[in-house]
């Protein structure tokens, strides 16, 4: 693998230049690209490298030019959904000598919950997938299953932090913060990193998980609602229409323009006076990426939108699809909110939990990853699914079938984007009580995703503090080659 | 519980034979045992991370030999001596999980076998395959004399300004030096700009707020008249008023990552440490020498005579992001040290430390052996926990004082109670209303009296996190709870308990969230109530039975599905000992208190005074009230500090790797040693230990204050005249305000640095006058405009030959869109606000609505933005939007972006189009004509008259508002308010 000058970023910057270039006081960070397509001002072609969201070309190569990464927050019990573990069933109620490490704490004993779904084979690869999914099993083949996944935590808290940040402590920028530094936006109408929550709420720790952390404010992910206004602030709450909004930013450029003209070389006033148009067109760009109504009914059953249980996750589902049309980087759905049974956090009923999460999500995923292919969409959009962690094999109380957290072992899969369908790799042991066989930690996921994204894993870093920050960490790691076509 | 089963495929264990005894093979025979069996299985798991690929992870090189016996973090990987015990083995043996190896699964027994053997016939190595590192990698820690040339350790430089030509520039020392480098450059400095502009730059630079028009008309007035005298006359009075220390106090707390929350899934408030943030803007407006200031927020409590002020400034070490339930405690307990050592290294010395945890600094001389020196310091502060650490600010005889009276009240009202029980009993009764309910109670903790509970107890002193839900001791004793001894009344004991402190901790795990919570509570004397490390309850004084308290308000939010951990703390001074508790539902049968009791008491107790034509029932729930005010009353201010918990902290190691179960040599607090030694070695700093009003401390973090501000150290005074540099020019003089090492940047006028850095320390470290030299000069009054040819030469104004125009700060931006509206509430210091949010950004929190308590007073919400409350999880919508600094990282500049989000909010968001209504409205009292008005409008906001070019247009647009658009008049003044404050005039200066 050719590795890119380190000091270079892109080509485009040094580093630490970009650092306290867009440090305050300086010229910074322009949307002057922008304002070059649009033909405003021919001299700001010159600092076009100053947007930060300006496209970057890749690193290396990478087939995605997108990631729709459906979160299940709460984690979700992989030996229920597709970690199949036969010889666990007959095994209900034994107490057995295991170690796990949950909220509960660390023990060494446990009683089993035998799995509560039956599993069954599907598609070319015969993968065994439980009947929590009969939608996303006729999927099976294209999707590549990591069973051996470990995180630093079984706590949500931190674990949340670690999937999406690749650290236990908040404060670093999100992955969807480092696809959009590494590789910028190539619509500039809409926000190039998304997040959809659940109508119950946001995850714990709400924007720290969508934060661009200590890179700046361009980089964070943009909250976006599938219904209704999409992004905040979109509408004018005094009821401005466009006409008049329209003359509004006519007289404001008007006025702009004269003000910058004592100023001329002072590329923030012209960034900031294109930023006026860009948000005008936002306004129209964004409700049309989620007007859903001029899709086909066929369309539209295909991700459940015809049923109650999976119509909402199902429109999220498409949306992002409708999104990655209209170039957005990284999309990430919540499936699952606020706290206890609002999301897949089992703790109580396993099976109203998974039933309930499972129930409003498979048609909608499959739906959607059936819908990329045969739009030949699913080639260059890498579609993630996981949570936080996953499940142990032990009941977490003395009665119920509730099981606590685990992050000793869990599974996550992959489809699309330079993805290797019908595989599977890695194992837990025979109960899914940790991960045995070729364990991947978060952060070789990570890797994985940026460099299907063309980044360098071990090479995309960010200056702060004195230190290069990387989102596969100081250490560095490695994509997990087995998965990748 | 069952007895354990044993799956058949749990159990196979291997038996790894090693040969017994090492035998002894002759040399050919090891090196094709290694050939053979033992290379293979290294080549596939080990080398690539250990010796033959890019990176060398852990510092472990396994491709030589020299390499396996050096070892890495974790120490040599053969151990001579024992063979078995070689760090190697435990690592393929995955029994310990601090280190598996290889980290992609466990290697099949057989191969463990051959490396077990490997082990034992002493390790041999074919040296015709090793692969050898770099003779850098063993390269101990040096400090060269480069190293310590490096522009920002050398000793402050004793200079004068140099001379220059023009009589203008050589009044003030910062002229002298700016233009005899603009001089060389062949730069023109620009002329001084308008007195308009300079006014309203001034206001912004040092109160954050725009002139009001009187001000900028006095101001210019005054001008004409004397300008050198009139502009004293303005830095005077702005250095006095209160704004100054708000908009300070900003940058300030910036650098220190200040946020009132503590972060992660439950992100729980920070009670009291606005105090902190209080104490920051005093110390601005009270022109606090900064090297007070210093010392009162590292040592605070530890200097002479501590005062409610030093105290609240240790606030400072409080201020992290902190985990109550860390994935790894111990290593947690660290995370924070490595937080405060970071923020202090980077704000008090612009070293970036933090870089140092894991291995020796890659760019600066710093070693990890440094920073884990410089970590002693803070080695005896106490843990941080759910409640804070709080300190009640009394004195002793305030104390004693408030004990005897509160002791007094209770004993009074507690017979009144009864009294009053007695009477209202049989009245109760007649009316019908005691009677008992039927329904099942769900109990979640037993009390003694159905068998008791089982819980976890101590008598020893825990660590402050002892409540808190991740929370594990081993050496806590198991027992079913009723604690007590000397047979007190209705009690029965089932563990005797006879020391004057009990800690006790139980868990229970619930399905669904109960809609009713109480507590049955007979108790010693203090007695605290911790639910998932939240207090719930707390009393003073002790009870004769049992007493149901309704904790449902207070539970709810803490309450969980799964597992809940209920922890109490009680305390005894004398007499018998007793502790019992039961945790239910609500039960539906009655009591007198619970009918009389809470809102729906009220009506009740009219209800039954007016049918038995008595008062005793409003009286007795006036006597509730005060048994319940009285039992929750503490003596003193209490605040969110540090302190330690006594003289000798445990011993500080280095961790290896930064892994806190990975210790390394034993360090004693020391000094970076580039900048306090003459070799390699941390300078060791001895420290007394410290007695103050009843705490011990270790006098470590007073030892490294008065270091901070010693004469010899070559960065405090730098570090703080730069920043204040900084936040008047837009950048500092070295642009990297909080890293002076080799990765930041060099300043681009180093005499000047030194000269205002000696001028600071002259001064008594103020930073008020640090202001004056500042804002007196020429440099800070030039006027912003462009100029072609410095621009040809300097676009980026490295030798500050101009004014560079800056955009408003968020707080600054949403204050004077208050201030123009006429709405800012200047109120200063206290609690903080929560002005609304809109209910999208509400949404999302895992608890919507939850931890953003709308404020109550509508005045509140107008509040400066330094006021709005800092919660890590949600943080105020307009203040991110405009680039606040991130509350998890210390923040020495800000960026600047200006994105489409930002246009959105200030076009369409509630709040400004709000204020731009209320601004609406005072343009038009403000003229008879729309065109008076709108000239009213805009020289408010740009502190200059209106050009007739812009009163044209913007009058056609109202008129084209109206035709076109069908607006009212008012409508359509409306938008030109909003147009006036989304203009680049309005947010940039200048």
């Amino acid at each position: 693998m050719k590795k890119k000058d380190k000091s270079n970023f892109c080509g485009q910057f040094n580093r630490r230049e970009f650092l306290h270039t867009v440090g305050g006081g300086f010229p910074a960070l322009a949307l002057t690209g922008m304002l070059g397509q649009e033909g405003f001002f021919s001299k700001a072609n010159a600092a076009s490298s100053l947007n930060p969201l300006a496209p970057q070309p890749p690193m290396i190569n990478g087939k995605a030019k997108s990631v729709i990464f459906l979160f299940m927050y709460g984690g979700p019990s992989h030996i229920d959904t597709f970690d199949y573990k036969p010889n666990m069933y007959g095994m209900d109620g034994k107490t057995i000598d295991v170690k796990t490490f949950g909220r509960g704490g660390k023990k060494n004993q446990g009683r089993i919950v035998e799995p509560k779904w039956k599993f069954k084979q599907y598609g070319e690869s015969g993968k065994y997938v439980s009947d929590l999914f009969p939608n996303l099993g006729t999927c099976v083949d294209d999707m590549a299953f990591i069973h051996s996944m470990t995180a630093d935590s079984p706590i949500h808290g931190s674990a949340l932090l670690m999937m999406n940040s690749g650290s236990l402590i908040s404060g670093h920028p999100s992955l969807g913060s480092w696809v959009n530094y590494g590789l910028g936006s190539v619509n500039e109408n809409l926000p190039g990193y998304v997040v959809m929550l659940d109508q119950s709420g946001g995850p714990i720790s709400g924007a720290k998980n969508w934060t661009s952390g200590f890179m700046p404010a361009s980089y964070q992910g943009t909250v976006f609602r599938s219904q209704g206004d999409p992004i905040l602030n979109l509408k004018n709450v005094n009821g401005m229409s466009q006409k008049e909004q329209r003359m509004l930013i006519d007289s404001l450029n008007h006025l702009n323009t004269e003000h910058l003209s004592s100023r001329y070389d002072n590329t923030n006033l012209s960034a900031r006076i294109a930023s006026y148009e860009l948000a005008y067109r936002m306004q129209s760009t964004a409700p049309e990426a989620i007007d859903i109504d001029e899709e086909p009914e066929e369309t539209k059953s295909l991700y459940g939108l015809n049923e109650s249980k999976t119509e909402d996750f199902g429109r999220k589902c498409l949306l992002a699809r409708r999104l990655v049309e209209r170039g957005t980087r990284f999309i990430q759905i919540y499936s699952g909110g606020a706290h206890n049974d609002h999301n897949w956090d089992a703790h109580g009923d396993l099976e109203t939990n998974h039933n309930l999460h499972a129930g409003a999500t498979d048609k909608p995923i499959s739906g959607l990853l059936k819908d990329l292919k045969r739009r030949g969409m699913l080639e260059d959009t890498l579609v993630v699914w996981g949570g936080e962690f996953g499940r142990q094999p032990t009941a977490e109380y003395a009665e119920g079938t509730g099981r606590d957290h685990n992050s000793y072992g869990f599974t996550m899969w992959m489809a699309g984007g330079g993805i290797k369908g019908g595989v599977s790799v890695g194992q837990t042991d025979e109960l899914g009580s940790a991960a045995v066989e070729n364990r991947y930690h978060v952060r070789n996921l990570h890797a994985t995703i940026l460099q299907l994204m063309g980044l360098d894993p071990n090479n995309l870093s960010f200056f702060f503090g004195g230190l290069d920050h990387k989102l596969v960490g100081v250490e560095g790691a490695d994509p997990i080659p087995d998965v990748i076509a | 519980m069952t007895r354990p089963c044993c799956l058949p495929f749990l159990l196979i264990t291997f038996l790894v034979s090693a040969g017994g005894s090492s035998l002894r093979a002759d040399e050919a025979e090891n090196l094709a045992f290694f050939n053979d069996q033992v290379f293979p299985i290294l080549e596939k798991n080990c080398f690539k991370c250990h010796g033959a690929g890019d990176h060398l992870k852990g510092d472990f090189r396994i491709t030589s030999r020299e390499g396996l016996i050096h070892g890495g973090h974790f120490g040599p990987g053969y151990n001579e001596a024992e063979p078995e015990k070689s760090v190697l083995l435990e690592m393929i043996s995955y029994k310990s999980e601090k280190y598996e190896m290889p980290p992609k699964g466990k290697l099949p027994e057989a191969e463990i076998a051959i490396l077990t053997e490997w082990i034992d016939r002493g390790a041999p190595y074919d040296p015709a395959v090793e692969i050898k590192g770099d003779a850098k990698e063993r390269r101990g820690f040096t400090i060269t004399d480069a190293d310590r040339d490096w522009w920002a350790y050398r000793p402050v430089s004793k200079n004068d300004p140099p001379e220059v030509d023009d009589p203008e520039w050589s009044r003030n020392g910062i002229d002298a030096f700016i233009k005899s480098q603009l001089d060389r450059e062949g730069l023109k400095p620009n002329p001084l700009a308008s007195p308009q502009v300079l006014v309203r730059r001034v206001f912004y630079d040092l109160l954050g707020l725009p002139p009001q028009p009187a001000e900028v008309q006095q101001f210019v007035n005054a001008y004409a008249n004397d300008a050198e005298k009139a502009y004293r006359d303005l830095v005077e009075d702005l250095l006095s008023r209160p704004q100054y220390g708000e908009k300070w106090a900003r940058h300030w707390l910036d650098v220190v990552r200040y946020a009132e929350s503590n972060g992660f899934e439950r992100d729980n408030t920070k009670p009291h440490i606005w105090k902190y943030r209080d104490y920051v803007i005093e110390a601005f407006n009270k022109d606090k020498p900064y090297d007070q200031f210093v010392i009162e927020q590292i040592a605070g409590d530890e200097i002479e005579n501590p005062t409610m002020e030093s105290m609240t400034a240790t606030g400072y070490h409080r201020l992290m992001q902190w985990d109550d339930e860390p994935a790894d405690r111990k290593q947690h307990v660290y995370d924070v040290l490595a937080d405060n050592v970071q923020v202090t290294s980077e704000a008090f010395l612009a070293t970036t430390l933090g870089c140092a945890r894991c291995h020796d600094h890659k760019a600066d001389p710093v070693s990890q052996k440094d920073y884990y020196s410089f970590m002693a310091f803070f080695g005896g502060v106490t843990h941080y926990k759910t409640e804070g650490t709080l300190v009640s600010w009394a004195s002793p005889e305030e104390k004693a004082k408030f004990e005897e009276e509160r002791d007094r009240n209770l004993q009074r009202l507690g017979k009144r109670k009864e009294e009053l029980e007695t009477q209202l009993r049989p009245i109760l009764e007649a009316q019908n209303r005691l009677k008992k309910g039927s329904g099942k109670i769900v109990t979640f903790v037993e009390s003694a009296r159905s068998g008791g509970a089982n819980w976890e107890y101590t008598t020893t002193k825990p660590t402050p996190d002892w409540s808190d839900v991740g929370f594990r001791n081993k050496s806590w004793f198991k027992a079913p709870g009723g604690f007590g001894a000397s047979n007190p009344p209705n009690a029965k004991i089932l563990t005797e308990w006879k020391t004057n402190e009990i800690w006790a901790r139980t868990s229970f795990g619930l399905t669904s969230i109960p809609g009713s919570l109480v507590v049955e509570l007979y108790h010693d004397e203090d007695v605290e109530i911790y639910l998932n490390g939240s207090k719930i309850y707390e009393a003073s004084g002790y009870t004769t039975n049992y007493e149901t308290i309704n904790l449902t308000e207070k539970a709810r939010n803490v309450l969980q599905t799964g597992r809940n951990t209920l922890a109490v703390h009680c305390v005894n001074t004398g007499g018998g000992q007793y502790l019992d508790l039961a945790l239910r539902e609500q039960a539906s049968d009655v009591s007198i208190e619970k009918i009389l009791s809470g809102r729906p008491g009220d009506k009740v107790a009219k209800q039954v005074d007016k049918e038995s034509g008595k008062t005793l029932a409003t009286e007795y729930r006036q006597v509730i009230g005060s048994i319940a005010s009285w039992r929750t009353r503490k003596p003193g201010v209490p605040l969110n500090v540090v302190t330690e918990n006594g003289a000798s902290p445990a011993p500080m190691h280095i961790h290896l790797r930064g892994s806190a179960h990975a210790l390394g040599d034993e360090v004693s607090p020391g000094l970076p040693a580039v900048l306090a030694s003459d070799g390699p070695e941390p300078a060791t700093v001895g420290s007394e230990p410290i007695q103050r009003d009843g705490r011990a401390s270790s006098g470590r973090r007073l030892a490294l204050a008065e270091w901070l501000v010693d004469e010899e150290n070559p960065l405090t005074a730098r570090v703080m005249v730069n920043r204040i540099w900084q936040h008047h020019f837009g950048r500092g003089i070295v642009p990297s305000t909080s890293d002076f090492g080799q990765l930041g940047e060099k300043p681009t006028h180093p005499e000047l640095l030194d000269w205002l850095a000696n001028q600071f320390v002259e001064n008594g470290w103020s930073m008020k006058e640090m202001h004056r030299q500042i804002l007196h000069s020429r440099t800070y009054r030039m006027s912003s405009d462009p100029e072609s040819a410095n621009l040809a030469v300097d676009p980026q104004n490295n030798h500050f030959w101009r004014y560079s125009m800056r955009r408003l700060t968020a707080e600054e931006l949403r204050d004077t869109i208050l201030a123009v509206s006429g709405n800012l509430n200047l109120e200063s210091h206290g609690p903080w606000v929560c002005p609304p949010l809109p209910p999208e950004v509400l949404a999302t929190a895992s608890r919507p609505g939850k931890g953003w308590p709308i404020s109550k007073k509508e005045s509140d919400h107008y509040r400066r933005s330094v006021y709005i409350h800092v919660k890590r999880s949600l943080r105020y919508q307009m203040l991110a939007d405009f680039d606040q600094a991130d509350t998890d990282t210390a923040c020495a500049v800000r960026f600047t972006t200006t994105v489409p989000t930002q246009a959105l909010a200030m076009l369409n968001s509630k709040f400004v189009n709000d204020q731009a209504v209320v601004f609406a409205g005072k343009m038009r009292a403000e003229g008879e004509t729309v065109r008076d008005q709108i000239a009213a409008g805009l020289s408010q906001l740009f502190q200059r008259e209106a050009t007739t070019d812009e009163l044209d247009h913007l009058e056609a647009l109202y008129q084209k508002f109206q035709t076109e658009a069908g607006l009212s008049e008012q409508e359509a003044l409306d938008r030109i308010a909003l147009l006036a404050l989304n203009l680049n005039e309005f947010i940039y200066l200048d």
